[in-house]
């Protein structure tokens, strides 16, 4: 699927790695739409997690949480987002511990803290494949971002 | 409402139980028999929402964020009830460079 990012949303989440990472933490949100328009995402959602230079994990009472506040609103998690330090790419903990496991689902990860130009400039984008593997794709082949 | 304790009892000793498991945001009804272990029901928990890869990584979770940690446990024992709803989700979530 190719979803649909509106250009505030991508600005939004440029501003959330900003504030919370200060260009010393990596940060985590996560794109999510409704599932009766699952290709238009709507919603930047910044969870609760601990961060350091090189990694961040989710808190587990925050994500059931928000799972259950999900399945409530009828949304669904299209994409997670993440900071690197400096070149974008897919680690082994990216690889093994996505808070989605089904085939398509997108890993877009974002070099220098965010601190660049918003955009997919120099950005990662892996997908969970059927054998759940992660295969790099395009990030304009998946995401669109309109106005 | 009122719940009769006849009512309650009845759904004590009902055998089948009707579940909700929600994965990302969509819930889906699984109907199981109260004494199928956590393994049977995470498997078709699984099975349902599209025989998700890496299955090894994902648990069930009651919505006051316990996981159902031993799957050869059965679902009365661990004192699931007619009506609740679970989280198939993964143990951690995390990233990052290193």
């Amino acid at each position: 699927m190719r979803y649909r990012v509106p250009a505030a949303l991508l600005s939004e989440t440029f501003d959330r790695f900003r504030h919370c990472g200060g260009a010393r933490r990596e940060c985590q949100v996560l794109w999510t739409s409704e599932w009766t328009h699952p290709a238009t995402i709507s919603g930047v959602v910044h969870p609760q997690h601990l961060a350091h230079a090189g990694g961040f994990e989710l808190d587990s009472a925050w994500i059931n949480d928000f799972l259950l506040e999900l399945g409530r609103a009828g949304h669904g998690i299209r994409v997670q987002v993440h900071t690197h330090p400096n070149e974008a790419f897919h680690s082994a903990t990216d690889d093994d511990y996505p808070i989605i496991h089904s085939a398509g689902f997108l890993s877009l990860v974002i070099p220098d803290f965010a601190t660049g130009p918003v955009g997919f400039d120099r950005a990662y984008l892996s997908e969970i494949t059927h054998d759940g593997t992660w295969r790099e794709v395009p990030p304009q082949s998946r995401l669109e971002i309109v106005t | 409402m009122n719940i009769t304790a006849d009512e309650v009892h009845s759904d004590q000793s009902k055998t089948i139980l009707d579940l909700t498991v929600l994965y990302n945001g969509m819930p889906k009804k699984i109907e199981i028999d109260r004494d199928a272990t956590v393994k049977t029901l995470l498997d078709r928990s699984i099975a349902l929402f599209g025989n998700l890869p890496q299955p090894h990584t994902l648990s069930l979770w009651t919505e006051k964020g316990v996981e159902l940690s031993n799957e050869q446990e059965t679902l009365k024992a661990a004192h699931l009830k007619e009506g609740d709803s679970l989280i198939l989700r993964p143990s951690a979530v995390k990233g990052g460079e290193s």
